[in-house]
């Protein structure tokens, strides 16, 4: 779906340099895709061993049958990965890095603070800070975001059967 | 052909229209559709999206399952639309399915002709869309009656065929799409085991002991990933120029010139739309294609050639149509935005799949299918005169969209428990998501595998424990072989033509934008 409209010639070409610049290797992102998906399925497995198995549980399949099953196929195709490896895409930049991180960071803060401040202060804040990594004008985002706040949470509350966190700021 | 399924059961297709042209349900096509168009003209929020945002909203109207359904429908209808706008005006498909209009729809918009473009556009969906929904109903119902022998293992096997259909056609490697259909396995399996009530992967945290809703994943997979990405890419951002079509008409010359290709592109894409996993993109790139050869006796595809435009435009539409058909019958959806639904339907109760829904639920089926028609027909006649219009929303600048689309995930999300958890669980998907894109890991296939995962292991374990812990019952009787030989052919089938014709169809496939 996205792609279509993301990749540009432009683009494409842009991600040869960097990568050959980075020189971490060509198969370098598969393997570790690879081996992020072996120890996971690997963990998986081991994990049935923790299930609280009560008499039900046992017989020739129980709560453990797939898991296990599953948890040894997705190890086998991680190691196909890390034999068989792609071509590595093009790793942003550090300071695309540290954005990605803070849009992240912000939306994890988000979901901690939108019960205690209330859904129209917390939205505010968040369609201000992510407005801003999208090089958005302040004097112009500020006003916007906190009345499309206002809007959201006004439909919410009355036209749709929806709650919202109200917060300290009342709410409607 | 034997019509009585659709007219003589007891509740047929004009029940279907009665329920569908209720006032209320009429009110929520004309607002999917709306929504829809919008949805498609923004590049960036593609139809899942839409959907899987739209989906926790809607449950707080307290509608009913069909009008749900009727205004989700609707919205995913619209999105197809709204696509091949902007594909036409600017340059710039909003969906997939519309990457190949651009080739001779903005020639002809450079030309002058947008109008005939846009309008030749409408008229190839309207007449490709309502030939689909026939086909659905000629197709669906004998198709459903083969469910009624439908075991335990032939469950399990329908299921492991629709994990093979994604994950083989999804993405450009095979390996890729496999881990990501059998990570959306595992991800069914945390919470509590409904046979036992074991509870599994929860990491002692009592609210993921009812499992992981399939919502909250598609928003954190395909929306908030879809954030990070333009975040990096800033594609979108700098002003749009896009050309603006003075009016949408089309000469009665031209609508004859371009018939053949509609109707050659409604085929094709229906047919297209019937193989599990290939869906809409697929479909107007492969319709393109053949038009091209059947017709371009001048040399004028790729120049702004209406019938370039009118085919691929058929196509999809008809794709989007035809790829209901194994969904409601064997419930394998085609593409993500399939997967979504299916999602949807299993929530309310429905499975395809399981049992025959054109009998199981007749009411549900024959609404949403009348209340296609209806749907093809409202966008028909909104697009003509608002265009012009929805291309306006383009104007909104990103750094004013992206905020707009995290938050009405958030509180989608938020509205589905009201649990700030799920919040954080989608932000975690959010980036799962974003590395999945950089890496060219299929996401379609990872919502599939969680929504039918449950299904999987349920009939896997009935079907052992009725055979005694017997692996070979997933092979026992032809019905079993046929689905197995069927899981083979679609898994390899797509590789071996690969190396026959150079790399070729994969190529195809990906560079058409099959849905990721």
């Amino acid at each position: 779906m996205a792609n279509a409209s993301g990749q540009t010639p432009q683009s494409a070409s842009q991600s040869d340099s960097s990568s050959a610049r980075s020189g971490k290797g060509r198969h370098g992102s598969d393997r570790t895709l690879g081996f992020v998906c072996l120890a996971l399925g690997i963990w998986y497995v081991l994990e049935t061993r923790n299930f609280n198995l009560t008499t039900f549980g046992t017989g020739p399949v129980g709560p453990k049958t797939l898991p296990t099953l599953v948890g040894i196929l997705f190890s086998l195709l991680a190691l196909v990965l890390i034999i068989k490896p792609g071509e590595s895409p093009s790793w942003g930049s550090l300071s695309a890095w540290s954005q990605l991180g803070a849009v992240v960071a912000t939306s994890f803060l988000f979901g901690q603070l939108l019960e205690p401040l209330g859904f129209v202060v917390a939205s505010t804040l968040l369609a201000i800070v992510i407005g801003l990594f999208f090089k958005g004008p302040i004097r112009k985002l500020a006003p916007m975001a906190f009345v499309f706040s206002v809007v959201v949470a006004f439909v919410f509350n009355n036209w749709l059967e929806l709650r919202l966190p109200a917060g300290w700021w009342g709410g409607f | 052909m034997d019509l009585s399924p659709i007219l003589a059961s007891d509740f047929n297709l004009w029940d279907g229209f009665a329920a569908a042209l209720t006032l209320e349900n009429l009110l929520l096509a004309v607002i999917g559709c709306l929504l829809g168009t919008l949805i498609g003209v923004l590049p960036g929020i593609g139809p899942i999206t839409g959907v899987a945002i739209l989906f926790p909203i809607t449950l707080g109207l307290g509608l009913g399952d069909a009008s749900t359904l009727i205004l989700l429908a609707s919205v995913y209808y619209g999105t197809q639309y709204g696509g091949s706008t902007t594909s036409i005006l600017l340059n710039v498909p909003g969906e997939a399915s519309s990457v190949v209009t651009t080739l001779d729809g903005y020639q002809m918009a450079k030309q002058g002709r947008a109008g005939q473009a846009l309008a030749i556009s409408a008229i190839g969906s309207f007449i490709a869309g309502i030939g689909a929904v026939i086909g659905l109903m000629l197709f669906g119902p004998p198709l459903a009656e083969i469910t009624i022998q439908f075991q335990s293992p032939e469950k399990f096997m329908v299921v492991i065929l629709a994990f093979a259909t994604v994950s083989s056609l999804a993405g450009k490697s095979l390996i890729k799409g496999l881990l990501a259909v059998v990570f959306g396995v595992m991800l069914a399996t945390v919470g509590t085991d409904l046979q036992t009530g074991v509870v599994r992967y929860t990491f002692g945290e009592l609210k993921l002991q009812e499992g992981l809703d399939f919502v909250i994943i598609a928003i954190g997979l395909f929306a908030v990933s879809e954030v990070l990405t333009l975040l990096e890419d800033r594609v979108m951002g700098e002003e749009t120029a896009f050309v603006k079509a003075e009016r949408i008409w089309v000469s009665f010359k031209e609508f004859m010139f371009s018939l053949g290709a509609i109707i050659r592109g409604s085929f094709v894409g229906f047919f297209i739309g019937l193989l599990p996993g290939t869906g809409a993109s697929v479909a107007g790139f492969m319709s393109y294609g053949l038009e091209r050869r059947l017709s371009d006796r001048d040399e004028t595809f790729g120049k702004g050639d209406i019938r370039g435009v009118a085919a691929p435009e058929s196509a999809n539409n008809a794709a989007a149509g035809g790829s209901l058909v194994p969904l409601f019958t064997l419930g394998i959806p085609g593409s993500g935005t399939t997967a979504v639904l299916l999602g949807i339907l299993i929530s309310m109760g429905v499975r395809p799949g399981s049992g025959n829904v054109f009998e199981d639920s007749p009411e549900l089926i024959w609404t949403l299918i009348a209340s296609m028609f209806i749907g093809n027909a409202i966008l028909l006649l909104l697009n003509f005169p608002l265009v012009n219009v929805f291309v306006q929303i383009l104007k909104i600048p990103t750094w004013f969209l992206m905020p707009v689309i995290l938050v009405i995930s958030y509180i989608g999300v938020y509205s589905v428990n009201n649990s700030s958890l799920d919040i954080t669980i989608m932000t975690v998907f959010g980036i799962i998501g974003y590395f999945a894109r950089k890496m060219d890991v299929p996401l379609a296939p990872i919502l599939l595998g969680l929504i039918l995962g449950d299904d999987l292991e349920q009939n896997f374990r009935r079907a052992l424990v009725a055979d005694d812990g017997n692996y070979l019952t997933f092979f026992d009787g032809p019905l079993n072989i046929g689905l197995a030989v069927a899981v083979v052919v679609v898994l390899f089938l797509p590789q071996i033509l690969d190396r026959v014709r150079g790399g070729k169809i994969k190529e195809e496939f990906a560079d058409s934008g099959a849905e990721v």
